[in-house]
């Protein structure tokens, strides 16, 4: 028989931070609880509100399933005497597990024979099994940060306030935390006062919406955007729902009530960013928009829909207001000097202390964008060092002061405000991109070039003083930059020399002289590891990128290129010769030392027509290889295949004769350069 | 209802919860918890209720007088509670309804937000409490304090008395707030706001606070090596607003930052030990006194 169950965790109120991952460690965890609890089921669902955390399983076996045991017990020569009567070590054995001698079973093993007792175990009813897994579910459960109240030894995300657990219509009784399991839950906290009681698992659902509480998260997402689009069509315009504050929202309440409020259009004045940020990131409001422009209006969800809707409407309005005035406060404030007298001012903001000052940095990214000027066109490469030497400024604003997340937004509106060219305005924003991993890059060269410039100036920097990650923290967010200068180059194609560029971003900082060669290495191979695992994020096969990456980074893009190439190759018709020819030269050749080939010294036939093939290809090759061609290079390269087996096969490399021994090593030395110059492909799988 | 008549409901719903109502600790401090009816009481295994106003100052907070909202010195409500009782959500909804807050007719909600003094070697979990999306209290619960484990867990709930007085009455600045009888808030503190931040931020002399602050640690350090517990207590408290009076007036670096901080928690940790010890040398007196 399969019956409906129902798991209800009743707590204060959970960070709607944690809670979309506490749903998935909660499905994980009772998934694999029910699978070692040996308890057949399907449609298992897990939901949360902020006061809840449900596990809801639409069918689940009401008795465990049978279980055969098999326990082994003495040799067959302890267990049986010469006359196969069973000893009293064999009539114990059997005893211990309630099964008679004759149903012992002996099995040959390899340390010889033994008896063995078999029995099938009955399953126990699925209640008597889940009372005592449940509380152990519990506490299986993590979170980044846990707490205990009360005088209790029991820690959990909030506290736990109330269970509900039914299995049909039957309790599942077991005690949590200092709280007995019922069938009586809680409705709304505002709009519910009687305790609910729930009579069978079936109609849980049922009786918490008519409670108020809508336990689906889904349900409640989705009621979220049908009426926010809903009330922001009347506006005219339609609103901005980004996917992280929808699921914080909802994660806010238990039954979402939507409703719009007004602002003061004078405020429409102020930067759409401070706005916004104001609204979704103070307020959890959504703003409205019409073709790009805000509207003086925002969308909230208040928790529950009861009366008294003017008075949530009016405090809402009071608290945006006052912000927004503060803001305007600021933004005035700022405004009131240009954003280049600030620059002077980082002098007094300490970037790290061993490090120096914001102005310090400021400098140092100036000169690495100068370094890498010519990257650019001239008008570029004057606007990209303007914005270089503005780029922090922000920094010392009174609105970036209050909303530390418009650092960059800031300096844009100012640098607009005074009149700098609109692309500086947008370098100075850019250069903070990415702000996440995967988010959009810089668009402008000049934004594109600084952003690189400041991250790899900040991770010189942490890497001179012995501050690299390790381990799996990263406090500083150095992963995170390192990211960051590999997608830049990677996705704004800014042809820089990464290897180059990390020298010069290390030699900026005087003072370190000792720690320089390390820090360099150090950094390219931190930075060699970012690049592979957004390369394998994308996809590709690790033992690709490796082989691609082996000898490191110059181009980032052209890196990626050769990946591509290699990729699409591998399921070529040729991909065997290139490979074979390859493993067959490197053999040899791998411990070779350097050498020109001499032509006089190729005697044999088979020797000059892999030495002819490969002049002849050579100038090819480069050609292709300048232009990035690295799909021909490397189909126009396995075509080597035939004079090097003719060469292997026909000719002895490891003659008596030292020079033309080397020779010959050198022709070699040189196959595998020309074969493997794409990636080492000795890498591959 | 006036500021005066908020914090007598808040007093006479609190007192019948059982709650001691205490006065203001008499030395400058940046919040309510750092009071000793919180900081030191939080600790060890007595049970606790108290209540009390605190005048909170913040200098880097201070605006001259002339943000409608941000204040040098703002007024908070303190309660504590240990052990914090299975029910005090439901308690603290009912302390706003005898502020006139009917829960039906409002939106309450308890957003995340942990709380940490790294001065004091103290950390909390819990939330700020929206009402009607305004922040009107913060509600946590301490899980160490001087670095100690707190158990049994004291809840933490700090009223924010200008923001709900504001809403009460409905009014856009702190400084239209009516104190009482026509008395507004602005004729009580305005001239503090302004004449407080200027010091902070203009006047106070950086030499002569490095050296209190100093001063102040010595001082806190002989005393606790007397074993006189409380007047080291006072002396952390007067490091940590130096520090803050530093602070705010831009002397203390980044870098330097940090070790300040770890300065004062140093001495708080000392001094929740020692009182701690004390409290144990008298036998915990108030073990099964105290009825919840």
């Amino acid at each position: 028989m399969r019956m409906p169950f129902v798991f209800e965790l009743g707590c204060e109120e959970m960070p709607a931070s944690l809670l979309p991952t506490i749903v998935q460690d909660a499905r994980t965890k009772f998934e694999s609880i029910l699978a070692e609890a040996r308890l057949p089921y399907s449609d298992l669902r897990v939901y949360a509100t902020p006061r809840r955390l449900v596990v809801w399983v639409g069918e689940i076996d009401a008795v465990q399933e049978d279980r055969l045991i098999t326990a082994r017990g003495p040799s067959r020569a302890a267990a049986f005497d010469e006359n196969g009567k069973p000893t009293r070590a064999a009539e114990g054995f059997a005893r211990s597990w309630g099964v008679t001698v004759s149903e012992l079973e002996i099995k040959d093993t390899p340390s010889g024979e033994y008896v063995y007792a078999v029995k099938t175990e009955r399953g126990e009813p699925a209640l008597r099994v889940l009372e005592r897994v449940l509380p152990s579910f519990v506490r299986s459960l993590e979170f980044p940060r846990a707490m205990r109240w009360g005088d209790l030894d029991f820690s959990f995300v909030r506290p736990i306030r109330w269970v509900l657990c039914l299995l049909g219509a039957d309790i599942i009784s077991f005690e949590l935390a200092g709280v007995k399991s019922s069938r009586t839950s809680r409705g709304h906290r505002l709009h519910c006062e009687a305790p609910v009681l729930v009579d069978h698992a079936s109609r849980y659902f049922e009786a918490m919406r008519s409670a108020h509480v809508m336990i689906d998260q889904n349900e409640r997402r989705e009621e979220i955007i049908r009426r926010a689009r809903g009330l922001s069509e009347e506006l005219g315009g339609e609103a901005v729902l980004p996917d992280e504050l929808l699921e914080e929202v909802v994660y806010l309440c238990e039954w979402p009530g939507v409703f719009r409020g007004t602002i003061d259009s004078e405020f429409l004045s102020l930067p759409r960013e401070v706005i916004a940020t104001t609204m979704q990131h103070h307020l959890r409001f959504f703003p409205v928009q019409k073709e790009g422009e805000l509207l003086p209006y925002f969308i909230a969800v208040r928790n529950g829909e009861g009366p008294g809707l003017e008075n949530v409407v009016a405090g809402c309005e009071r608290v945006i207001t006052a912000r927004l005035k503060d803001a305007r406060f600021f933004y005035n404030e700022d405004t009131s000097r240009r954003l280049e007298e600030r620059v002077p001012e980082l002098a007094r903001i300490v970037f790290q202390e061993k490090l120096g000052t914001l102005l310090n940095k400021v400098m140092r990214v100036q000169a690495l964008v100068q370094d890498f000027g010519h990257l650019l066109s001239k008008e570029e490469r004057q606007r990209a060092l303007r914005a270089a030497y503005l780029c922090k400024a922000d920094v010392v604003t009174h609105l970036v002061y209050e909303f530390p997340e418009l650092e960059g937004y800031v300096g844009r509106e100012l640098a607009l405000h005074d009149g700098e060219h609109p692309v500086v305005a947008t370098a100075i924003l850019e250069h903070h991109l990415p702000r996440r991993s995967g988010g959009a890059v810089p668009a402008t060269p000049e934004g594109a070039l600084i952003s690189v410039c400041d991250k790899l100036d900040t991770l010189a920097g942490y890497f001179l003083i012995g501050k690299e990650p390790t381990g799996s923290q990263d406090p500083l967010g150095l992963r995170r930059a390192g990211f960051g200068v590999i997608s830049v180059l990677w996705k704004s194609g800014l042809r820089l020399d990464l290897r180059e560029a990390v020298e010069k971003a290390v030699a900026n900082y005087t003072g370190f002289d000792e720690h320089q060669r390390r820090a360099v290495a150090d950094l390219q191979s931190f930075l060699v590891q970012r690049a592979k695992v957004l390369f394998t994020d994308e996809g590709v096969r690790p033992d690709i990128v490796d082989a691609v990456l082996y000898h490191g980074i110059d181009f980032v893009e052209r890196s990626w290129r050769k990946i591509q190439a290699l990729r699409e190759f591998l399921t070529h018709e040729r991909i065997e010769d290139l490979l074979l020819a390859y493993k067959r030269v490197m053999n040899l050749a791998r411990n070779s030392k350097e050498g020109e080939v001499r032509e006089h010294l190729l005697v044999e036939q088979p020797e000059i027509s892999l030495y002819r093939a490969l002049r002849a290809a050579e100038t090819e090759l480069s050609t292709l290889y300048e232009r990035e061609e690295f799909r021909s290079y490397l189909e126009k390269v396995a075509k080597l295949r035939g004079p090097v087996d003719e060469f292997l096969d026909r000719t002895l490399v490891m003659v008596e004769d030292d020079d033309i021994r080397l020779n010959r090593l050198a022709l070699l030395k040189r196959t595998g350069e020309v074969l493997g110059k794409v990636a080492e492909l000795g890498e591959l799988r | 209802m006036t500021f005066q008549e908020i914090v007598a409901a808040l007093k006479r719903f609190w007192a019948d919860q059982g709650c001691l109502i205490l006065e203001p600790y008499d030395v400058e401090k940046g919040a309510g918890t750092m009071n000793p009816a919180t900081f030191l009481r939080v600790l060890g295994p007595e049970p606790w209720r108290a209540a009390y106003v605190e005048p909170s100052r913040r200098p880097v907070d201070g605006r001259y007088g002339e943000n409608p909202n941000r204040l040098y010195q703002h007024q908070q409500f303190q309660v504590v509670l240990k052990p914090s009782p299975d029910d005090i959500q439901e308690i603290y909804l009912d302390s706003l309804a005898a502020l006139g807050f009917d829960r039906k007719v409002h939106d309450i909600r308890f957003v995340e937000d942990n709380w940490e003094a790294p001065t004091l070697g103290a950390w909390g979990v819990g939330w700020e409490v929206w009402l009607d999306n305004m922040e009107v209290t913060q509600f946590t619960y301490f899980q160490q304090a001087g670095g100690l484990d707190c158990k049994p867990v004291t809840v933490e709930i700090t009223y924010g008395l200008e923001r709900i007085a504001s809403y009460i009455q409905n009014v856009e600045s702190v400084y239209d707030i009516e104190w009482a009888h026509g008395i507004t808030y602005g004729e009580l503190f305005h001239q503090n706001e302004v004449e407080q931040s200027k010091y902070a931020f203009d006047f106070s002399s950086v030499q002569l606070l490095f050296s209190l602050f100093d001063a102040y640690e010595s001082e806190a350090q002989v005393a606790l090596k007397e074993g006189i517990v409380l007047p080291a207590y006072d002396y952390v408290l007067k490091a940590s607003h130096t520090f803050n009076l530093l602070d705010a007036r831009g002397a203390i670096s980044v870098g330097e930052r940090a070790a300040f901080i770890a300065r004062v928690r140093n001495l708080a940790r000392l001094c929740a030990r020692a009182f701690l010890e004390q409290r144990k040398a008298a036998g915990f007196p108030l073990l099964g006194e105290v009825k919840s």
